[in-house]
Order: C-alpha cells, then structure tokens, then sequence
C-alpha cells in the first residue's frame, strides 16, 4: 500500500548531495521579494568522501540530514557523520552502539 | 538510525533507532554516547513503572528543547510521543532521564469502551524553535505532533500540558494520499520603521498539512496578570492552501516564505500570508529520497477508509528527512542512480 512513487527510494544506490542556492541577496522586511534565480549545487566533496561503494559499506546509506551549524547524516548503519561547510567531514558519532544498549 | 537532531548550542547531536532507542552524543566526545534512552522491553511492559517506547517502535522525530541538551522530545511509527527530561549529575554518570507520555496509548491499553484503538502513527512532529526575542513560551518545551487524525501541541516543561488541539480538516479531498508534515517559524524581532523606538516582533507561526490542504496558525500569548502562572496560548488559524495534489514536505524557507514539496515532488513557493504561489520547480529529477514508514502502521486504516467509501488508497512516504531549510537555502537528500 505504498504510492506509485514509493518504489524509486527503495532502489537508492549511490548517494549524493543537492544545495539550493536562493538568488536574492537580502531579505527585507519592507520588501519581500519572490525568488529571482534559483540555482542547484551539489554538495560533491561529501559525496565522493562517503558515497561510494566503499564509503556505504563502512558507514550505510544515508537516511537523514539535519542542517544547521553543522551538516550532519544520519545513515541506516546507525551512524551520524558531522561535515562543516567546507565538505569536511569533522566527526563520525556512534560506532560501535548500533542502536543497542 | 531513523531521525536525528542537533542541539541549538550545536555541542550535542541526538539519534533515534528503528528498534525504539534514542542516544544523544557530545559532538566532540564521539566514541561514548552521553545519554542512553532505551526503548521499554517486553518485561518492563508488564507491570509498566515507566513511560518509553516500546522496543521495536521506530522512533521518526526527534528534537532538542529550548537550549539545553539534556532534555529532548521523541515521536514514534506507533503514534506515541514523549518527552526527556534529564536530571543534573556529573557529566552523563548520575543523570537519570525522566520520561513522560504526551502523546498516544500503550498497545496494551484498551479504550473505555473496549474497542481496538485506530491505527495510528505521529507523520510529523517539531519543537518550537527559540527566535532571536525572548518569548514567554521559550521556557514551556512547546512541541507539535501530527497524527493522521490529530494535531496537537504540548508544552513539555515543567509537566506535560497541551495547549492546543485540531482534527483533520473535511476540505481535504478524499482520493489524496494520506500524508502530514510541519514546520514553525519562531517569533522573531523585526526590524523597527524609522522614527519608533522599540521594534516589534512576529508572532511565532506554524504551518501544518494533511494532504493537499495546508493550514497556518498563529500563535499569541495571552496577557496574564499572574506572572507566577504558565502564560495562556491562543493559536488562530490566519490561512489555508489547497494544493492540487497531497503535499509531503513542507519547510519555513524565510519569515515570510515557505517552500511545500508535493506527491509528485514539485517544489511551491507559497507567499506569507496569502498562500499564493509565487513559483514551482519540478524537483522529480533529482530524486529526493523517500521512505515507506507509514504503510504497514496504518494499513489497517487504508482498509477501514474503503470499506467506509473514501478513496485513500495510498499513505505516503515519509520525506521530512530529505528536505531541509536552513537560513533560506533548501537541502536535498537525493538518490542517484
């Protein structure tokens, strides 16, 4: 009982990373402006650090992200990886916990 | 690991398990967990002492309160949610985290009147952020938990308290696919117009959806004379969006924008406060990830649905993992081929 869409996420392989980029330059309460240009960027550096068949055999796929300070991913190995903005990965939290206790 | 988050101080991340375990960890102190939050096992169920999750609810939200990070809010497949008050000690030894029900039942627990309980689950589920004001609700721990039937908030600190409560609205079509997400947008202080002195502040909103319809409240503290009383919450319906389609994600992309992600992943960007789309990407190539998470909760649902003549045939895939805003850029978890 899954929608039409639902069988694409279970197919995931590879993995990577897309940033939206707002185009307007200041957000001014007077004058609110709508979107002018809306560009995509991968986040590429994360992807080729992790995302290959190597780097989701030792971590697992991703199954969430949580954005602030920090970029963090969780995946389905129970892992978080912590990355900066520059792309680097800055800490793995959880090994050796899988979930248990 | 099935959700995640971080703290508003950024020191501490948290994570919940498919099996009903949450761990919260100092960032910088990744190789031991600070706090340990064990799902209740089968022993502990029966003569119940304490509130938790059963073990093998996966648990699906997850928040940090206000600034600290010992006390945190979960939300479950089951449709139960709670929250995580740790007690001080000296690092993670001593501390004893308390644990409190604030939304749904036991499995064991039967309805007065004996029936089975309705199939349920929490679709989404989000704390109140702290703005850049203070706010008198800052202190009350206020989260909001959507389940296929209910949304509620509760304010967690000091005691469990809900302070607001909506049924599904009718105006949701009947042929949509069952789905339910939400954000908020802290209270925030604006900048003041030339010649006032003090500036004023927004009132904290949040935007809910089930299925193609997406509803804003606004919520206001009501002025109370008692200051040793919890201030009294007013929370008032400003607008309403009908999408031609059930909407999956939804995300506060500034004060006055939000960006909504439908069934078919397009992406809407709805103006505050008329709701009116001011553009659309179609985000379907880039394949944002989406998870089964509801359907075998909520089949049974699906199955009473037609027996009694609506049309829901599908519950939708969970995508408030893969789509996030963060100071008005949008992040995508994607999958590729």
């Amino acid at each position: 009982m899954s929608p039409l869409l639902g069988l694409h996420s279970r197919n995931s392989s590879l993995n990577r990373f897309d940033s939206g980029v707002v185009g307007i330059e200041q957000l001014d309460e007077e004058r609110p402006a709508p979107w002018e240009v809306v560009r995509w960027t991968k986040l590429k550096k994360i992807s080729q650090q992790l995302f290959t068949d190597g780097g989701r055999r030792n971590f697992g796929n991703p199954t969430c992200i949580v954005v602030s300070a920090t970029i963090a991913v969780g995946t389905d190995k129970g892992l978080i990886l912590v990355f900066d903005y520059s792309q680097t990965l800055k800490q793995i939290i959880g090994q050796g916990t899988k979930g248990w206790l | 690991m099935t959700a995640l988050a971080v703290s508003a101080d950024h020191t501490t991340i948290a994570g919940g398990h498919s099996n009903g375990n949450i761990f919260t960890w100092e960032i910088s102190k990744p190789s031991k967990p600070f706090l340990q939050i064990p799902a209740l096992g089968p022993h502990e169920m029966e003569d119940r002492k304490k509130d938790g999750h059963v073990q093998g609810a996966s648990v699906l939200h997850l928040g940090f309160l206000g600034t600290r990070h010992t006390a945190l809010v979960s939300a479950d497949v089951r449709g139960m949610g709670f929250s995580h008050l740790a007690t001080r000690g000296l690092g993670a030894v001593g501390r004893t985290v308390k644990t409190t029900r604030i939304l749904g039942r036991y499995p064991m627990d039967v309805t007065p009147a004996g029936r089975s309980r309705k199939p349920s689950s929490v679709l989404a589920a989000a704390i109140l952020p702290l703005g850049n004001s203070t706010e008198k609700t800052d202190s009350m721990g206020l989260v909001a938990m959507l389940t296929p039937y209910l949304l509620v908030v509760v304010s967690t600190t000091p005691i469990a308290q809900t302070q607001f409560k909506t049924v599904r609205p009718k105006e949701v079509a009947n042929e949509t696919a069952i789905t339910g997400c939400l954000a908020w947008y802290p209270a925030v202080k604006l900048k003041s117009a030339p010649g006032t002195s003090s500036p004023a502040t927004s009132k904290a909103r949040l935007a809910y959806v089930w299925g193609n319809v997406l509803t804003l409240l606004e919520l206001s503290v009501v002025s109370k004379q008692d200051d040793d009383k919890p201030p009294a919450l007013e929370f008032k319906p400003k607008s309403r969006f009908k999408c031609d389609e059930a909407i999956v994600a939804v995300q506060w992309i500034n004060r006055q924008v939000l960006g909504v992600l439908t069934l078919s992943q397009r992406l809407m960007i709805l103006e505050d406060t008329s709701l009116r789309i001011t553009e659309t990407f179609d985000l379907m190539p880039k394949r944002i990830l989406h998870r089964d998470v509801f359907s075998a909760q909520l089949r049974q649902l699906v199955e009473r649905m037609d027996e009694e003549g609506s049309h829901h045939t599908q519950v939708g895939d969970a995508y408030y993992n893969s789509f996030k805003a963060f100071k008005g850029r949008i992040f995508l978890l994607v999958s590729s081929q």
